[in-house]
């Protein structure tokens, strides 16, 4: 089975010269974290995460530190005034990721899991031979429909089923 | 000055400049360095292959091999971390005696463990607790670096230089402790004084969280307290053999390694896991800057340098050593410290040659070595370290902001140091 039968067709996206705040409109309102980042072509030139905001709360030592766990309050870092204000200066593109990991609508949905684990990344984004936004897939979108497959495969023992 | 003198002086001072710039990493300049040295050498007969493997002292690369071994095992058992968090809720939030107790538990682990990984480890700890608090974590951390350089000077194995000096001029670890120890320690404290008054500002501001700060639980920063039990044993164990090598008659690379099989034995540890975190860049470093300097010695540089220091030894020893205390402090602090100790040793030897008694150098030599890495940022690598960290933080530290602290301190130290030695020899003589 491919990608084609399990993504979503109306994806939230964003323009490569919004700033940030107009970013977290989309998020918050419409409860989604991954924004495919278009062009004036409506390319696909990147993505933007909502965690890719959240880095910049999140505070510096976490990527110097091994162990967090010994750490039971945040205390000062818990709100940090100075880092909501730094958000209003900084445009997506400076922030957003370049060459994001894309597919064509004919992806299989093991190697699209396998992409995604690969990658480290939740949801896919699909698109077309020109580049142009089709869909977007969400692991739990593709796990599910590759479970009830092979669920299906088994109750109903048929062999040679392609996946 | 001939062929066989000019090369190997321009070999070398090329060798250090390069390694200054840091456009190049340190090992892969040594490596090189050292390479060109000998076969240059081996061309226009100015030093053999056997010289080179002669110059190379495997007490100190082993003292260093074994000590990183053990400091590995002990940072994975998140020892630092623990202790750090331990010692720094006694303070309180009081930012002043956070201060006292983060400097000395820096300073004690760097007497014994190396210098650099002790601050390696100390400092992204400091910086979580700086930022809990919601105070600025550079005081700290320029701090820490400062006052493990000055300690480290105290031991024979608290610094690389104390245990190449250690190691080419006979010196026990009994030695550094009743000749050093006393004269550190006064520094150590003139400086930690020193830094209340310059970071005055920042101690008389008021931690806001003092609750986040005790609510931290040392405990669950200690990954593995089984392992962490036999490591104080077999360290304890070290250190103690350590005191009184010199009566088993054990160099300290045999004493660190003792330590290091023990624990091997008895932890039955990943030895891979242990292999992947040792510095073995650091030791290349080492190996082939002993055959630089050996292909510097063997060309009689260095020996010429001596015979003429040694007409001043004999008249003004003193003087001498004044001048050895500050000279090496301006080059430990503008040059790396390790060659220019390297290269100091054959000279100071060559003076003992005379029939003078150098002991007073080689301590003078110590001293101002270890004072000087605090005077620019990069005078030390523990002092790298902290702004690579404090880089990462983005909460940068400038070459200025480093020397309006590490100078003067620099300073006051090697004039605390000077005023001791002449303290002893009025009274000596």
């Amino acid at each position: 089975m491919i990608l084609k039968t399990c993504m979503k067709k109306n994806v939230f996206y964003i323009q490569e010269d919004a700033t940030i705040n107009q970013a977290i409109d989309i998020f918050t309102a419409n409860k989604v974290g991954t924004l495919p980042v278009l062009d004036k072509e409506k390319k696909v030139i990147g993505v933007f995460y909502i965690t890719d905001i959240l880095k910049i709360f999140l505070p510096s030592f976490i990527e110097f530190i091994d162990n967090i766990d010994f750490i039971k309050d945040f205390g000062a870092l818990s709100f940090d005034e100075n880092k909501i204000r730094m958000i209003n200066d900084i445009n997506i593109k400076e922030i957003m990721e370049k060459s994001p990991v894309v597919v064509d609508e004919e992806c299989e949905l093991m190697r699209a899991l396998s992409l995604m684990k690969k990658h480290n990344i939740t949801d896919l984004i699909i698109v077309n031979n020109e580049n142009r936004l089709l869909g977007i897939a969400s692991q739990v979108d593709i796990a599910t429909r590759l479970l009830d497959l092979l669920r299906g495969n088994l109750i109903d023992n048929k062999e040679g089923l392609s996946l | 000055m001939t062929i066989q003198q000019f090369l190997p002086l321009l070999i070398f001072t090329l060798t250090i400049a390069i390694i200054i710039t840091e456009k190049v990493n340190r090992s892969i300049v040594a490596v090189a360095g050292g390479v060109l040295m000998l076969v240059t050498g081996m061309q226009f007969g100015f030093y053999t292959q056997e010289q080179a493997l002669k110059s190379i002292d495997f007490n100190t690369i082993g003292l260093l091999l074994g000590m990183m071994i053990l400091v590995v095992m002990l940072q994975q058992t998140g020892f630092f971390e623990y202790v750090a968090i331990l010692m720094a809720k006694k303070s309180k939030g009081n930012t002043w005696h956070l201060l006292v107790i983060l400097g000395s538990v820096t300073t004690v682990l760097s007497m014994f463990l190396d210098n650099v990984t002790t601050v390696i480890l100390i400092a992204p700890v400091t910086v979580v607790i700086a930022q809990i608090l919601g105070i600025n974590p550079l005081p700290f951390l320029i701090s820490e670096a400062i006052l493990s350089n000055t300690g480290g000077a105290a031991t024979l194995i608290g610094d690389p230089p104390n245990i190449i000096i250690g190691s080419m001029a006979g010196f026990t670890f009994m030695d550094f402790i009743i000749n050093l120890m006393p004269v550190v320690l006064i520094t150590w404290v003139c400086t930690l004084f020193f830094l209340k008054y310059i970071f005055r500002k920042s101690f008389a501001k008021k931690s806001g969280r003092i609750d986040a700060l005790l609510k931290m639980d040392a405990g669950a920063a200690l990954k593995d307290r089984k392992t962490l039990t036999k490591l104080i044993i077999v360290l304890f164990l070290t250190i103690m053999l350590f005191f009184f090598h010199h009566l088993l008659h054990f160099k300290p690379s045999l004493v660190a390694f003792i330590g290091v099989a023990i624990a091997f034995l008895w932890i039955n540890p990943d030895i891979n896991k242990i292999l992947k975190e040792i510095e073995w860049g650091v030791l290349l470093f080492f190996v082939f800057l002993f055959i630089g300097v050996g292909g510097l010695e063997s060309s009689g540089m260095l020996e010429a340098v001596g015979k003429w220091l040694a007409t001043l030894a004999s008249s003004n020893m003193l003087l001498l050593c004044i001048i050895f205390i500050w000279g090496s402090a301006i080059m430990s602090a503008c040059v790396d410290n390790i060659p220019f100790t390297m290269a100091m040793v054959p000279i100071i030897l060559n003076i003992g040659n005379s029939g003078i008694n150098t002991d007073p150098l080689w301590w003078a030599l110590a001293l101002g070595v270890g004072f000087g890495g605090n005077g620019t940022p990069i005078g030390a690598t523990a002092n790298i370290v902290v702004m690579a960290i404090a880089e990462k933080n983005r909460t940068p530290i400038t070459f200025k902001m480093w020397m309006k602290v590490g100078l003067p301190i620099m300073i006051l130290n090697c004039l605390v140091a000077s005023l001791v030695f002449i303290a002893i020899f009025l009274i000596k003589y």
